[in-house]
């Protein structure tokens, strides 16, 4: 199941979503809003996204992560809008019969999520705010090609 | 032909528009519109450059031949998470 929201991300529905007891490991990955970036200070981020195709990408990722492991429920929630330090931006929890699989299955779709879902965040800073730049079309292709060998 | 164009985040900005129509020569590549954009919209060449193109919400390589009626959306380097 993934999900985008404007609400803070319950960590609680997200458990819910993968309670199964066929699974012996879950897997929870949480990215946070953190205080500083390339040594710069920074107050809060701002998230858009091109939400249709974000939606998708989503739930393409899903797709493969089920295709390579043996995966019995998979959630990824990501916030958008804006956030505070410490905020979570984004969710992702794997549930496997066993913990290998989970950490791997999860790895892979916060890995893909970084280079393939159309979600931009803007560092709001004490000087002004600024676009993060994020992963170059190369490195999309990149992973692409890594994704490939992997299979 | 007519192809829509959208744009997000710092192109959105720089642009000053979330979407745009363009009249554009039949079956002209994404990288060609592209240079179309950049002419259009002063000051988007450099980020156009490093930005990926979708066409109808799917990630495409730029070489792709467009048709009339689609929705491309140039993305500016991902970075959600």
């Amino acid at each position: 199941m993934v999900q985008l929201t404007r609400h803070p991300i319950d960590l609680n529905v997200l458990l819910a979503e993968v309670q199964d007891d066929g699974s012996g490991g879950v897997v929870l990955f949480l990215g946070r809003v953190r205080n500083h970036s390339n040594g710069q200070r920074v107050t809060g981020l701002s998230y858009e996204a091109f939400e249709e195709m974000a939606e998708a990408q989503l739930r393409k990722i899903e797709t493969q992560a089920r295709e390579r492991w043996p995966v019995r429920a998979l959630s990824i929630h990501h916030r958008l809008g804006e956030m505070r330090i410490g905020d979570i931006s984004v969710a992702v929890a794997v549930a496997c019969a066993h913990r290998s699989e989970a950490f791997a299955a999860c790895k892979f779709a916060i890995d893909r999520l970084k280079v393939k879902v159309p979600i931009w965040k803007k560092e709001i800073r004490e000087d002004g705010s600024f676009w993060f730049e994020g992963a170059l079309p190369d490195a999309k292709n990149q992973a692409d090609k890594n994704l490939e060998s992997a299979s | 032909m007519k192809v829509r164009v959208r744009f997000f985040a710092q192109l959105r900005e720089m642009s000053g528009t979330e979407r745009a129509e363009m009249e554009v020569p039949d079956g002209i590549s994404a990288r060609h519109l592209a240079h179309l954009v950049a002419e259009k919209f002063f000051g988007l060449g450099p980020l156009l450059a490093r930005a990926g193109i979708a066409v109808n919400g799917e990630w495409t390589d730029e070489e792709i031949q467009l048709v009339a009626g689609d929705e491309v959306s140039f993305l500016p380097p991902v970075s959600g998470g």
